[in-house]
This record gives C-alpha cells, sequence and structure tokens, in this order.
C-alpha cells in the first residue's frame, strides 16, 4: 500500500489483479461447480448452500510481499496486510440475490454473521466490509451470483470518516447518530418506502444516487454478531422486498453495489457506541437508460450532485411491487 | 449451519456451509474433497 499525504489515506496497488477472470463466457464459469470430466473451478463439491473462498486475485494478503517500491518519509508504504473473500450464493450460474427466497436470504445472513466473527476475531483485522457488485455497470467481472468480503488490517477512509461522525455526535448528545437518522427519516416519512418490526427502508435525506437506499435495524444493534433469530428473518424478509422492488423499477435485473456498515472488530466494543448496523445500496440507474457516473465534480471535487429528489425516488419504489403485506 | 473449512492445493482457504436439507442430500462421493482442517457444527 501507498500512503496519499494529500487526502491522508492508503491506496492498495495490487498488479496481479490485471490478469484476473474478465467476463468468461457462462460455459467457463470459475465459480461454477466443477463439472464431471470439465476443468477444474474454484469450487469442487457438485452441492452446497454457500461457499466462502479466499480471492485468487487479492488486494489484499494474508501473507502480503514487502512493497515492489521502497517508501521515504513523505511517501511510506507498507504490506497490503488482510483478507479477500468471495461468497458463493449459489451453484446456479443465472440465479441472483432477487430470486432467493426469505428462508435462503436468512440462512446467508448467518454465513455473513459467521464470516464477520471469524476474520474479526484474527488479530490484524479492524474493519470486516461485507459487499456486492453486482451488474457490468458497476464492474462486475464474472457474472455467478457473488458476494465479496474485505478484512482489512487499516480502517477504510470512508469508514473512518463515518466512525468520526458517530464519535462527534455520541459525544455531543450521547445518542447514536443513525438511531437519530432511523427517527428522523421515520417521523418525516416521505423517504421510508418499506419496513417491518425490525428494520427499515429509506432513500436518506443526503443521498447521492437516486436509488441509493439504507437499510437500517430499527433497534440499536452494532453488528451482525448481535443479531438474534428473529433479526435475522427480519433482515431477510425487508432484504427480498428490496431487492425484488429494484428489480421491478424498469423491468430488469437492477445494478448495484451493496455494502455493509458495522462495528470495527479492533478490540474493545465500547469504544464504537455509535455503530449500527446498516447495508447501503448504490444503484448507478438515475433512469432505465441513464447512468450516474462519478465524473469531475464527484471524483475531483467529492461533492456528489444527485438529479433528483430522495423525496419522489423513494415514492417510486415505493409504489413498485412487491409490498410487504403480499408475503 | 454445518461449517466445513477447507484448503485448496494451493493454500487458499474454502469453506462449505450447508443447512439441513443439503447436508442430508450431498453425496458421499462429494465429502472428503480437499483438506478438511476443521470441521463445525453450528
Amino acid at each position: 500500500m501507498r500512503w496519499n499525504p494529500v487526502m491522508a489515506e492508503w491506496v492498495v496497488t495490487a498488479t496481479h489483479r490485471q490478469d484476473r477472470t474478465f467476463l468468461p463466457p457462462a460455459d467457463y464459469c470459475p465459480l461454477c461447480p466443477t463439472a464431471e470430466g470439465g476443468f477444474p473451478t474454484e469450487v469442487p463439491r457438485s452441492k452446497y448452500d454457500f461457499v466462502v473462498f479466499e480471492n485468487k486475485f487479492p488486494s489484499l494478503m494474508k501473507n502480503p510481499g514487502e512493497p515492489a517500491v521502497v517508501g521515504s518519509d513523505l511517501y511510506p508504504v507498507q504490506p497490503s496486510l488482510g483478507i479477500c473473500e468471495v461468497v458463493l450464493y449459489s451453484s446456479d450460474h443465472k440465479s441472483t440475490l432477487t430470486d432467493m427466497p426469505v428462508e435462503k436470504l436468512a440462512q446467508l445472513i448467518k454465513v455473513w454473521r459467521d464470516r464477520y466473527e471469524q476474520l474479526g476475531a484474527r488479530d490484524e483485522i479492524r474493519y470486516v466490509f461485507i459487499f456486492e457488485n453486482k451488474g457490468e455497470a458497476i464492474g462486475v467481472t464474472i457474472h455467478h451470483p457473488h458476494g465479496q468480503i474485505y478484512a482489512f488490517s487499516h480502517m477504510p477512509p470512508r469508514i473512518e470518516r463515518e466512525l468520526q461522525s458517530e464519535a462527534q455526535h455520541f459525544a455531543n448528545t450521547k445518542r447514536c447518530l443513525h438511531c437519530d437518522i432511523i427517527k428522523e427519516e421515520r417521523g418525516d416519512g416521505r423517504r421510508v418506502f418499506a419496513e417491518n418490526v425490525g428494520f427499515v427502508a429509506l432513500i436518506p435525506f443526503y443521498a447521492r444516487y437516486p436509488y441509493e437506499t439504507h437499510i437500517y435495524a430499527k433497534q440499536h444493534i452494532p453488528s451482525l454478531a448481535d443479531f438474534s433469530e428473529e433479526n435475522e428473518t427480519q433482515l431477510a424478509q425487508l432484504l427480498h422486498v428490496v431487492l425484488n422492488k429494484f428489480d421491478h423499477l424498469f423491468g430488469f435485473s437492477l445494478p448495484y453495489m451493496m455494502v455493509m456498515h458495522q462495528r470495527p472488530t479492533d478490540g474493545d466494543h465500547s469504544a464504537y457506541p455509535g455503530s449500527h448496523f446498516h447495508i447501503e445500496f448504490y444503484p448507478p440507474n438515475r433512469t432505465a437508460e441513464k447512468l450516474k457516473f462519478l465524473a469531475g465534480c464527484e471524483s475531483g471535487a467529492g461533492t456528489f450532485v444527485n438529479d433528483t429528489l430522495p423525496e419522489e425516488k423513494a415514492a417510486e419504489l415505493r409504489a413498485v411491487k412487491p409490498h410487504l403485506e403480499d408475503f | 449451519m454445518h461449517r466445513e473449512v477447507t484448503v485448496k492445493e494451493d493454500g487458499r482457504l474454502l469453506v462449505y456451509y450447508t443447512f439441513a436439507a443439503t447436508a442430508a442430500e450431498t453425496p458421499a462421493a462429494d465429502k472428503g474433497i480437499g483438506k478438511t482442517d476443521k470441521e463445525t457444527s453450528l
């Protein structure tokens, strides 16, 4: 990793990733189970519910080599320490998270929780970041349904900024920032488009993407490790509704980035009283045909320009099927 | 939930997660592929 002294953040260099698999044909998918007499894929077994394996082309490594260049006082370098895992959702190449029944989504949540606990228990891991990139519009290189986990040995900058805001809010009010956001959003109601007993789905007041969606635990639940069995079912149900609304919105499988934010794993839990589990979706579409690009203002100035009003986009998602009462 | 941890030939971790119905259906020939270093029922 190379230190950027201007932005005060680490940049990972992973040159071996240039050679990673890029949009292979469906009959040569490295994530499908190995067929009898076929080429060896990542998964030798023919039947499974979920598979997790270490990425063949990792950005972060358990045993990273020394950096390719020698650093300096201005430009420190350090090994890219961490773990990158792939989470296969299904042996069916054509399925998506959206196709999963609620029961299977609840199982996936147990898998996510297990990885969060397993990886987070390692001394060198400070943050377990669970995410999924879906669709070529996002830059997906393999279509087989899968998510990823990056277990960081350093705190990623966006997470660090969020932690600082949480800590500042807690210091000022003795309350969780996210609990206050949920209260404000549910009180207003215009940006909430689905909720059940345990979770709420909304487009936040400050959304950067037109259909940016956040799913929050209504109670103050810091991480997946704090979920009850009921929480898992409740989240699975709301996730199912949100994902299917996305696909009904324009009549096609909506690309998105899905990321999870939760408590860091670098030690004392009491150090993060403001951590509150939530999932954030960033679908790139602003209409069926038009995408939101991170162009000059977003990439160069860091200010997002949202061409839509969250209140109007939430109304669209609220109106589109399915509805919780359909289940 | 059943977690079976194996190690691939190149040393990478490969973990199978199965839930009750699938675990019962898994063919015997499929079990034991790879080197199992830990097997846990959760």
